[in-house]
C-alpha cells in the first residue's frame, strides 16, 4: 500500500510495467534525492494522487514520473489485471492509446543495467581490513549503504567486465548484488564464479542468489507469478542457525523478482536450501554443505531500505565480520 | 499435534453488557473463541452476563454461566468447573481485569488453571503504566514524558513540570473513562478527583498532550515461536486528540511514507515482542505530522474493538488466530479461512479502502456537550469499502441510518460559516457534515486544515466529492460525468437532488448507460491468490467477480450500527435467522454494514455484502442474486424500512407482510382494527398544533404521553402532566418533525407487560409474558424485565394470550411478533405492537429454551408451528426466575440527564437468574455493577409528589441498617415516621452539602426522584450527575427501590448462592 516510490525506482522493476493492486497511489507524493533514477517500464494505477500530503515531498508521483519519462495510465481496474496476471502468468504488456495496435514484438529491457547511485559517493576506505567485493548486477546501492556500516573497504565490480580483473589479491568475500531480469543473461560470468566459491566466501542476493545456483550446478525458472511485493511469508529450514545467531522461523519479507531457482535441480549440488517461501514453495535462500556461501532470493527487510533489521541479517553481517577477522 | 492436549476444559470469560467503548466487538471475537475451542475438542464454559449475545447461545458453549463478571463469582465457577485454562483475552477489558484479579490473589494457581495465551506478566506490563514505560524504553520505543498520580496534591507540581495542556488517563478504564484534555490548574482540580474514581485502583496518567499528531494503529499478533505479524494499519482521519473509537478511521493508513510506514511497523513488532504477548495486541502510535518523531501511546494486549475493525477490513480472522495461538498453534500451522489453502503466517494486503464512521448517541441526547475528546462517545460504528476514499466515505456515511445520502445534512446548510469553524477547530460529532460545508461555502482548504489539524490529503479528498457535487449541479449529466460521480460515491438519490430528479430517473439513466455496480471480493491478499472467501462488496469498476448463489438462496437484512434503541440483539436476531436459513437447507446471503459483529463474520453465512443497507445497494444485491425471498423481520427497524422498496422491486418478502408491517405501524388502521377486534389501547389523538394539543388532552385528561409519529427507541416521547409541560415540549418535539402530527395518549401508570409470540398465520405460541418492574412511562428498553410471569393473575395472563393471538391473526404475522401492553384497574390496554424482532428475543430465547429466530424464520420459510411439533398457546414456564436490566453509560456522556423516561436511553443490558425472583433480581443488580456487602448509606433527596409512596420504602431500607442522609423536605416527612435522619443541605445552602456526602463516599445510594427532568440548572440533575461522576449507585425510579429492598437480603453476604449454568437451568443436562 506504501512503497510504490520504492518499486519505481527499484533496479529489479527495470523492463516491467508495474501495476499496482492498491488502488490510491501517490498519497503521499515522492521526494526523489537529485539523481534518482525510475527504472520501470511503466506505471498502472486506479487512481493517481495529484495532491500528496507529506512533509518530505517534494513533488507528486504524476509529476516525478513526467520527468521520468515513465508512462502513468490510472482509472484503471487493476484489481482485474492483477486477476488476470495471476492466472495468466506474467504476460507481456504495452500501454498505448486506445486505437494503437499491439506491438509485434516485445523489447527486453537492456541488462545489465549501469550502477548509478553508489558512484557518486566515493566508498570510505579507512580501513586496513582487507577489503569487500561487490558484483554489482544493478543493484547495489542499497547493499553498498549497508556494506559502509561495516567499515570495510569496498571494491565494486560493474558485471559486464572479467570479475577477476577487478579482485583485489586480497579479499574477504565477495557479495552478488540484486538485479533485475533473468540469470541468464549472465551466463558468461559463470565459470568465473564457479571459480571463485572456492577461494572465496560469498554471499548473495536477489539476481546475485540465482547466478549461484547456476554456476554451481543448479538450475532456474521463469516464475509463472513472479513474487513481487511486501507480504511474502519466508521459512527458515532446520538448522535454524548461523554462526552464533538464531535465525527467525518465520518472516515477512519484500521481493522484487520473476525468476526462481529450481529446487530439484540442487539435488546432484553442494547447495541446500535454506529458506523457502511458505504458501508456493519458492526457493529462497540456499547455502553450501562445505563452502562459506550463503544465498538469499531476496533483500533481508521489508522496507528494502534497511539492511540490519532483522535476525538473518545481523547474523548475516557478523558471520562476515568473523569470517573476515 | 501442536495443540497443548492437557487442555480438556476452558473457561472463557465475556465481555458482559454493551457500554460505549465496549460493544458487540466482543461478541464477536468471544463466539469465534468458543467455536475454536468445540472445533479443537475442548470443553468450553463461558461466563458473561449480557443475555443479548451469540457467545450466550446455550450452544455455543458446554456450560454457560449468565452471571455477574465479578472474581467472587468466577471463583465459584472454576472452583465448580476445575478448568485446566483461562482464555482472558477476548473478554475486552473487563476479561482483562478479571483474569489480572484471579491472579494476583492466587485463584489461578490454587486451582491450577494456566492462563492460556499472552501470560499474566505480558498483560500487566501492558496494563501498568509504570511497567509498560520500563518495558518501552528498555527496547528504545519512545513513550511520553508522564507521570503516575494518585492525588489532587502530587499531581500540581507535576503538571506544572509537563505544562499544560496535558492528558489526564485514568489508569484500567475502557473507552477512556474519566480522562480528558486539561488546560489549566483550575481544570485540573476539577478534573483529577473525576479520573481517579472512574480507576479502579485510583490512579491517573498525567502526560504531555500531543494534540494534532497522527493517529495511527497497528494490530499485531505473535505466537509462541516468536513470529510476529502486523495485520492491519489503521489511521486516524481526525488527529489524535480525539479517541480512536470516536474517529473516523481508515485503514490502511493513507498519509504514511513507505519509510514512516515500515518505522512504526517495526515498532509494533518489537513492542509485541518486548511485552512477550502470546496472541493479538493493538498498539496506538502518535505520529508527529512533520517530522519522523513518534511515541507509543497505548497497547491493548488483547483483542480489541480495532482488531474487529482490522479483521473486517482484511478478511483476516483475528480471534479465531488469537484462540488458536492460545491452544499452542504456531502461526503456520493455522489455516487462513478465506483462501482456504494458504497459513495464517502472512501479512494481509488490501486492494481497497475501509473508512470506518462512528454512530453517536446525540439524537437521543440532545443536551449532551457534543464535542469529541479522550473520553470516547459513539455506541456504535459502521464501515464501508470502496475503491477511492470519497467512494468508502460517503458508503459509510449512507450506511449511519441518520438521513444522510451523502455529506449534506439541511441543518447544517443554515449553520453561519462562523458555526461551521467554530465547529470545525471544537471537533465535534458532525465536524465531516462542518467542513463539506464549508467548502462549498469557499472557505480554503488550508483554513479547514488549520482548524481541523486533519491531514491536507483527507481535506482534499473531501474536496473532491464537493467538486463534484458542483460539477453535477452545473453541467448536463453525461455518461462519463455519472460513471466518475459513482466512482466517488454519489448516491443515485444524491445526484437526484443535485440535478432536480427523482433517484428511480436517475437509476433507469444509469444503466440505461450500463453503468452497473460490480461487486469485488475481499481476499486478504489483493487478489494474489485464488480465493474462496464469500464476503463483497460493490463499487463502481470494469469487472465483476460476483458469481450469484443460484437457486434457494434467500437475504436477510441486518440491523445496521449500534446504536440506542437498535443494539446488539438484532444482530443476534440475523445471525439465527442465517443459522435457520442453512439447517432448512437454504442459501443464506446476509447484506450488514457493522465490523463489530457476529452477522458480519463472513463465516456465519454462504455470502456476506458488506454495504449500507440503503435501498439503492440493497436493491442491486436482491438483483444480482435472484433470492427466493428476503427476511426483513429480523434486522430491527433498518430491515423494517427496506420492506416496501423491496416489495415494489417485485421481490418476496418471506413472513409477515408489508401489509402486516404497515397496518402495524399506520396509527389509523392499526386503531380501526383494534376496534375491531375489541382491543383497548390508552385514548389517543393527533394533532398538529398547540390549539389541537389543548382540545386532545381536555378530552383525554393528564397525564399524557407525547410522542411523533414513526419513532424508533422511543425518540422524542415525553410525559406531560400539566400544559405548561405539554407547551414546552411540544415546541421541541415540533421542531424535530416539521410536518408530522404529534400523538397525545393518556399516559396509564400501570404494569407493563411485554410479550413475544411466534405465528404462522393460524397458531400463536406465546413464548413468554415479561413484567416489567418500573411503571408505565420509563421505556421498555430501560426497565428491569422478569420473567416468567408466575406473579400474574389467570385472568391477566389468559387475556394477555388471548390479546396476542388476536392481534397475531388479523395482522397475518408470519414470524415474530412482540406486543407491549399495560394493566390498570382491572384492564388490559395495547400500547405498541411490532410484527418483528424485538430487543428480548435473545432474552426470552434463552430463558425459555426456545430458539424463537429458528422456529420464526422456519414459519417465514413455510413451515407451520405444529410442523415444528409447537402446539402449545403459551410456552412452558421454566422453574427459574430471570431478570433482565439495563446498564447504562452515563460516565461517558457528561451533561446528560439520567432520570428514567419513555425515551430509551440504556446501551445494554445484562441477566440475572436464580431461583426466586428475588434471587434473579439481585444478580441482575449485581451484573449491572452493584457491589454486595458494601452498602450501608443513602442519600435520599425525593419530589415532593413522590413523597408519600418514598417515605415508607426507606423506612424499610433504614430498618435493613441503612443509615439515612437526606435533604430537608425528605428529612422532616422521614423523621415524622421515626427514620434516624442526617440531614444535609441542598447544593450552595451550607455543610455538608448533598453534593459533599456523594463526593466524598460518605453515601453508597443514591435515591432521587425527577421532578421536572432536562434542566440542567436544577439541584436533582445535578446530584445525579454528581452520583454517576463518582461511580455512586442511584435509583431514580421508587419501583426500582422496591426490588432492590426485596432481594436486600442477597446482598447482605459476600457468599452468594452458587453459579448455576444456562445448560443446567434449562434441564439439559
Amino acid at each position: 500500500m506504501s512503497g510504490y516510490y520504492e518499486y519505481i525506482c527499484d533496479p529489479c522493476s527495470a523492463g516491467l510495467i508495474l501495476v499496482f493492486a492498491y488502488p490510491l497511489i501517490g498519497n503521499y507524493g515522492v521526494a526523489p534525492p537529485a539523481g534518482a533514477q525510475g527504472y520501470a517500464q511503466a506505471v498502472v494505477v486506479r487512481e493517481s494522487c495529484s495532491h500528496p500530503s507529506h512533509h518530505l515531498t517534494t513533488s507528486s508521483l504524476p509529476a516525478f514520473l513526467a520527468t521520468q519519462g515513465i508512462p502513468l495510465l490510472s482509472e484503471v481496474d487493476t484489481r482485474a489485471v492483477t486477476q488476470h496476471i495471476r492466472i495468466s502468468g506474467e504476460v507481456r504488456g504495452v500501454v498505448g492509446a486506445p486505437d494503437s495496435q499491439p506491438p509485434v514484438s516485445y523489447p527486453e529491457a537492456a541488462l545489465p543495467l549501469t550502477p548509478t547511485s553508489w558512484e557518486e559517493e566515493p566508498v570510505a576506505v579507512k580501513s586496513d581490513l582487507p577489503p569487500l567485493a561487490v558484483l554489482d548486477l544493478g543493484a547495489a546501492a542499497a547493499i553498498c549503504q549497508e556494506l559502509k556500516r561495516l567499515e570495510y573497504p569496498l571494491v565494486v565490480i560493474p558485471a559486464t567486465q572479467p570479475v577477476a580483473s577487478h579482485l583485489p589479491s586480497e579479499c574477504t568475500a565477495l557479495i552478488i548484488s540484486d538485479g533485475p531480469g533473468d540469470p541468464g543473461v549472465y551466463r558468461h560470468l559463470l565459470p568465473e564464479l564457479q571459480q571463485l566459491t572456492t577461494c572465496l566466501p560469498v554471499y548473495a542476493f536477489g539476481l546475485g542468489h540465482l547466478l549461484l545456483a547456476l554456476a554451481l550446478g543448479g538450475d532456474c525458472y521463469r516464475m509463472p507469478c513472479g513474487h513481487r511485493g511486501s507480504n511474502y511469508t519466508v521459512q527458515t529450514l532446520p538448522p535454524v542457525t548461523l554462526g552464533d545467531a538464531t535465525l527467525e522461523p518465520m518472516h515477512i519479507t519484500s521481493q522484487n523478482h520473476g525468476y526462481a531457482v529450481l529446487e530439484s535441480s540442487l539435488l546432484g549440488t553442494q547447495l541446500e536450501v535454506s529458506h523457502r517461501e511458505l504458501h508456493d514453495g519458492t526457493v529462497e535462500g540456499m547455502w553450501h554443505r562445505s563452502l562459506p556461501l550463503w544465498s538469499l532470493q531476496y533483500l533481508p527487510d521489508c522496507s528494502r531500505l534497511t539492511l540490519d533489521q532483522t535476525e538473518e541479517c545481523r547474523a548475516f553481517w557478523s558471520y562476515i565480520r568473523k569470517v573476515g577477522s | 499435534m501442536p495443540q497443548d492436549l492437557r487442555l480438556k476444559k476452558v473457561l472463557v470469560i465475556g465481555s458482559g453488557p454493551i457500554v460505549i467503548g465496549q460493544a458487540a466487538e466482543f461478541d464477536y471475537a468471544g463466539t469465534q473463541a468458543c467455536r475454536v475451542l468445540q472445533e479443537q475438542g475442548v470443553e468450553v464454559v463461558l461466563v458473561n452476563s449480557n443475555p443479548a449475545t451469540i457467545m450466550t447461545d446455550p450452544e455455543v458453549a458446554h456450560r454457560t454461566y449468565l452471571e455477574p463478571l465479578s472474581p467472587e463469582l468466577i471463583r465459584q465457577i472454576i472452583a465448580k468447573e476445575r478448568p485446566q485454562g483461562l482464555l482472558a483475552t477476548l473478554g475486552g477489558q473487563i476479561g482483562l481485569n478479571m483474569a489480572l484479579l484471579l491472579g494476583n490473589d492466587g485463584t489461578l494457581e490454587s486451582y491450577g488453571v494456566e492462563l492460556l495465551g499472552t501470560p499474566l506478566e505480558a498483560i500487566r506490563r501492558s496494563e501498568d503504566r509504570q511497567l509498560f514505560k520500563e518495558c518501552m524504553q528498555q527496547v528504545g520505543q519512545p513513550v511520553l514524558e508522564s507521570y503516575t498520580v494518585q492525588t489532587l496534591e502530587e499531581a500540581f507540581p507535576l503538571a506544572e513540570l509537563l505544562g499544560y495542556p496535558l492528558i489526564i488517563r485514568p489508569a484500567f478504564t475502557l473507552g477512556g473513562t474519566g480522562g480528558g484534555f486539561c488546560y489549566s490548574a483550575q481544570e485540573l482540580k476539577e478534573m483529577l478527583p473525576i479520573g481517579l474514581a472512574a480507576s479502579p485502583i485510583q490512579q491517573c496518567l498525567l502526560e504531555r498532550s500531543l494534540q494534532g499528531w497522527k493517529e495511527i494503529e497497528y494490530e499485531a499478533v505473535r505466537d509462541k515461536n516468536d513470529t510476529c505479524l502486523t495485520i492491519c494499519s489503521m489511521e486516524n482521519v481526525d488527529p489524535l486528540g480525539i479517541h480512536t473509537g470516536d474517529s473516523i478511521v481508515v485503514a490502511p493508513t493513507q498519509t504514511l511514507d513507505h519509510q514512516d510506514a515500515t518505522m512504526l511497523r517495526h515498532a509494533a513488532i518489537a513492542i509485541i515482542q518486548a511485552l512477550g504477548i502470546e496472541g493479538g495486541c493493538n498498539v496506538q502510535f502518535a505520529l508527529n505530522p512533520q517530522s519522523r518523531e513518534y511515541y507509543v501511546i497505548e497497547v491493548n494486549p488483547r483483542v480489541s474493538r480495532s482488531s474487529a475493525l482490522a479483521s473486517k477490513a482484511t478478511g483476516y480472522p483475528i480471534a479465531r488466530v488469537v484462540s488458536l495461538i492460545a491452544l499452542g498453534f504456531t502461526l503456520d500451522e493455522i489455516t487462513n479461512p478465506i483462501t482456504g489453502h494458504t497459513t495464517a503466517c502472512f501479512e494481509p494486503a488490501i486492494d481497497y479502502i475501509v473508512c470506518k464512521v462512528p454512530r453517536w448517541p446525540f439524537d437521543k441526547f440532545r443536551i449532551a456537550n457534543r464535542k469529541l475528546s479522550t473520553q470516547m462517545k459513539s455506541t456504535g460504528e459502521v464501515m464501508a469499502i470502496g475503491r477511492s476514499f470519497p467512494e468508502a466515505l460517503q458508503k459509510a456515511v449512507r450506511s449511519l441510518e441518520q438521513g444522510y445520502e451523502a455529506l449534506y445534512s439541511q441543518d447544517i446548510a443554515a449553520y453561519s460559516t462562523e458555526e461551521l469553524q467554530e465547529g470545525i477547530s471544537e471537533g465535534n460529532d458532525l465536524r465531516l457534515f462542518l467542513m463539506m460545508e464549508a467548502l462549498r461555502r469557499g472557505v480554503t482548504l488550508a483554513e479547514i486544515g488549520e482548524a481541523s489539524q486533519i491531514d491536507p490529503f483527507f481535506i482534499q479528498e473531501i474536496n473532491r466529492i464537493c467538486l463534484m457535487e458542483q460539477i453535477i449541479q452545473q453541467q448536463p449529466l453525461t455518461r462519463d460525468l455519472l460513471w466518475e460521480a459513482k466512482r466517488l460515491g454519489f448516491a443515485d438519490s444524491e445526484i437526484a437532488r443535485l440535478t432536480g430528479s427523482s433517484k428511480e430517473q436517475v437509476r433507469q439513466t444509469r444503466e440505461g448507460w450500463g453503468l452497473k455496480r460490480v461487486y469485488k471480493m475481499v481476499d486478504t491478499c489483493a487478489g494474489l491468490y485464488p480465493s474462496e472467501a464469500p464476503y463483497y462488496y460493490s463499487t463502481f469498476e470494469e469487472y465483476d467477480e460476483l458469481v450469484p448463489l443460484g437457486n434457494q438462496t434467500v437475504v436477510v437484512i441486518g440491523s445496521g450500527p449500534i446504536r440506542i434503541g437498535q443494539g446488539v440483539e438484532f444482530d443476534y436476531c440475523s445471525v439465527h435467522a442465517a443459522q435457520a436459513l442453512q439447517e432448512a437447507g437454504y442459501q443464506a446471503v446476509m447484506i450488514n454494514n457493522n465490523p463489530e459483529t457476529v452477522s458480519t463474520d463472513f463465516n456465519v453465512s454462504d455470502r456476506l455484502f458488506f454495504e449500507p443497507l440503503q435501498e439503492e445497494e440493497v436493491l442491486d444485491i436482491l438483483w444480482r442474486e435472484q433470492p427466493v425471498g428476503v427476511l426483513v423481520q429480523f434486522g430491527g427497524q433498518t430491515a423494517i424500512n427496506l420492506a416496501s422498496a423491496i416489495h415494489e422491486a417485485g421481490f418476496t418478502i418471506l413472513g409477515s407482510s408489508l401489509d402486516t408491517i404497515d397496518l402495524a405501524e399506520d396509527r389509523a388502521r392499526f386503531e380501526a382494527m383494534l376496534e375491531e377486534l375489541a382491543l383497548a389501547r390508552p385514548p389517543a389523538r393527533g394533532v398538529r398544533s398547540l390549539a389541537e394539543a389543548y382540545q386532545a388532552v381536555e378530552v383525554i385528561g393528564y397525564p399524557v404521553l407525547v410522542r411523533p409519529s414513526y419513532v424508533l427507541g422511543g425518540r422524542g416521547m415525553e410525559i406531560c402532566r400539566s400544559p405548561e409541560e405539554l407547551e414546552g415540549f411540544l415546541e421541541e418535539a415540533a421542531k424535530i418533525t416539521p410536518n408530522h402530527p404529534v400523538l397525545i395518549d393518556r399516559y396509564i401508570p400501570g404494569k407493563e407487560l411485554e410479550v413475544d409470540a411466534i405465528a404462522d398465520g393460524e397458531h400463536v405460541v406465546v413464548v413468554g409474558i415479561m413484567e416489567h418492574i418500573e411503571r408505565a412511562g420509563v421505556h421498555s428498553g430501560d426497565s428491569l424485565a422478569v420473567y416468567p410471569w408466575s406473579d400474574l393473575e389467570p385472568w391477566l395472563i389468559e387475556e394477555v394470550v388471548e390479546a396476542t393471538k388476536k392481534l397475531s391473526l388479523a395482522l397475518q404475522v408470519k414470524g415474530l411478533i412482540n406486543i407491549q401492553f399495560v394493566a390498570h384497574e382491572e384492564k388490559l390496554y395495547i400500547l405498541e405492537v411490532n410484527p418483528r424482532s424485538s430487543r428480548t428475543v435473545p432474552f426470552l430465547s434463552k430463558v425459555s429454551g426456545l430458539p424463537m429466530v429458528r422456529v420464526a424464520t422456519k414459519v417465514a420459510l413455510g413451515q407451520s408451528l405444529r410442523q415444528q411439533g409447537i402446539t402449545r398457546d403459551l410456552w412452558h414456564k421454566n422453574g427459574f426466575s430471570a431478570v433482565k436490566a439495563p446498564v447504562f453509560s452515563w460516565s461517558k456522556l457528561r451533561g446528560v440527564e439520567i432520570g428514567l423516561g419513555p425515551e430509551m436511553k440504556s446501551t445494554g443490558e445484562v441477566i440475572g437468574m436464580g431461583i426466586s425472583r428475588e434471587e434473579a433480581l439481585a444478580r441482575a443488580f449485581w451484573a449491572s455493577g452493584w457491589k454486595p456487602g458494601k452498602n450501608k448509606a443513602l442519600l435520599a433527596t425525593i419530589a415532593n409528589r413522590d413523597r408519600k409512596e418514598a417515605i415508607p420504602l426507606i423506612k424499610l431500607l433504614w430498618r435493613e441498617g441503612y443509615e439515612i442522609y437526606a435533604t430537608p423536605g425528605t428529612a422532616v416527612d422521614l423523621e415524622a415516621v421515626g427514620v434516624e435522619v442526617t440531614l444535609v443541605h441542598k447544593m450552595n445552602l451550607g455543610t455538608p452539602s448533598v453534593l459533599d456526602v456523594i463526593s466524598s463516599g460518605l453515601v453508597d445510594l443514591v435515591i432521587n426522584t425527577v421532578s421536572k427532568g432536562r434542566d440542567p440548572q436544577r439541584d436533582g440533575f445535578i446530584i445525579r450527575r454528581c452520583a454517576v461522576e463518582h461511580d455512586v449507585r442511584y435509583f431514580t425510579s421508587l419501583d426500582t427501590v422496591t426490588c432492590f429492598w426485596r432481594c436486600l437480603s442477597f446482598f447482605q453476604s459476600t457468599e452468594f448462592i452458587p453459579p448455576i449454568s444456562l445448560q443446567e437451568r434449562l434441564n439439559w443436562i
